[in-house]
């Protein structure tokens, strides 16, 4: 054992009144708690570290999405539904199919028991469609002015009979 | 000592029994009055009781109806408490059955009525209406349907003796439309953009058509359809 080493050992002893045993399972006691410290903010660090990691991946994935899915959406002139959601489920026996696409386009609507035509003078519109009971299937067709290949937009709208 | 504790106790006893006493042995008209009142009470209610009891199934029916979502879909899987259902984009959805509440229905030309579990035989398509749970549906109502679709593109061939068409759709598919007696057919009108009554006859090839047709199973593969309505574009329609 170094000098020095010696010496303060003699110093500790000499001023807390401890035998030289009991002041070595203190230092072994210290340095085993600074040890398991140290592991516990190692892993914890870890793991912050795999959780951003993980966040990173899924965020990216999110944004790649949308632009992945559906390239002709790119090509083709734009077709929105703004109303009603697919999957509604409603009592009435009619409901107004609205949306946007471009300036002056002949929009079609079919459905299991109706179609319906209508040429734009804007580029909104709202079509009353009767319902039939159960899945409605309806299908929007827009063909731009000067094109004869339409965009198209499907919802399923679900009419049950009011409960009595 | 032990004497004088012993009488404390029974004087406190007696002490804490006496309005049970009093109680026993002279029984008052009171009781009796709330009890009649209370019976005449259950057996007419007032308005205002009326009144609270409609506005709180209300509300009931309300928070019910809020919850409730629909799904479509053929069952796939058919036990006793439980269907599995696929949908038309493949997705496949658990509907819990509930021996007392859930309730049966097909549906005929325009009303519907309410039929027993089994005329729901596997395979068929159903909607399903119910709150949703995490992974699964609770069915409240469960309705036998039919499958419509849609399609639309040109006309690459037409025969006149089979009285079908060939399409290719705009989803770059291919398709055998047939038109009977019962397809509803419309032509678009070029001045006035509307559908009137067309017939197959008029149908050119390069023509363009939209086509509704039913399906038998979300898994039927086919080539060939029967349109249940056709809308007739002519090719003049987009030649200007």
């Amino acid at each position: 054992m170094p000098e020095t080493c010696k010496l303060s050992l003699f110093l500790v002893q000499s001023k807390y009144g401890m035998n030289k045993e009991s002041l070595i399972a203190i230092v072994l006691g210290l340095v085993f708690g600074v040890l398991v410290a140290t592991g516990v903010v190692y892993m914890s660090i870890r793991r912050q570290q795999s959780l951003q990691a993980k966040n990173q991946v899924a965020t990216s994935s999110a944004t790649l999405v949308p632009t992945v899915a559906p390239p002709a959406i790119v090509v083709m002139p734009s077709l929105e539904l703004t109303a009603p959601s697919s999957g509604s489920l409603t009592e009435a026996k009619t409901i107004a199919i609205q949306g946007t696409t471009a300036n002056k386009s002949l929009v079609i609507v079919m459905s299991p028991i109706i179609t319906k035509t209508l040429k734009l003078a804007t580029s909104t519109f709202s079509i009353d469609m009767p319902l039939a009971l159960g899945e409605n299937a309806i299908t929007v067709y827009s063909y731009p002015e000067n094109g004869s290949t339409p965009v198209q937009k499907s919802v399923y709208i679900y009419r049950i009979a009011p409960s009595l | 000592m032990i004497r004088i504790s012993t009488l404390v106790t029974i004087c406190a006893i007696i002490i804490l029994s006496l309005p049970l006493w009093t109680r026993a042995q002279s029984p008052s008209v009171a009781p009796s009055t709330e009890l009649a009142s209370t019976s005449a009470l259950l057996a007419s209610p007032s308005a205002e009781i009326k009144t609270l009891r409609d506005k709180i199934a209300s509300h009931v029916a309300q928070l019910r109806k809020k919850d409730q979502q629909a799904v479509a879909g053929q069952i796939i899987e058919d036990t006793e408490k439980r269907y599995v259902i696929e949908s038309l984009f493949g997705r496949k959805e658990t509907i819990d059955l509930d021996e007392t509440l859930t309730k049966y229905y097909r549906f005929t030309s325009t009303i519907q009525e309410e039929v027993t579990k089994k005329e729901i035989i596997p395979g068929s398509y159903i909607v399903v209406v119910g709150p949703r749970t995490d992974t699964t549906i609770s069915a409240n109502e469960i309705y036998k349907d039919e499958i419509y679709q849609q399609k639309a593109g040109r006309v690459v061939e037409i025969n006149t003796a089979t009285s079908t068409l060939k399409i290719d759709t705009f989803e770059k598919d291919s398709i055998t439309v047939a038109v009977d007696s019962s397809t509803i057919i419309q032509q678009l009108l070029p001045v006035t953009h509307a559908a009137s009554a067309g017939s197959l006859s008029k149908i050119k090839e390069g023509d363009t058509v939209h086509v509704v047709y039913k399906l038998k199973s979300i898994t039927e593969k086919f080539d060939k359809v029967t349109a249940t309505r056709l809308l007739h574009i002519p090719a003049t329609y987009f030649a200007k």
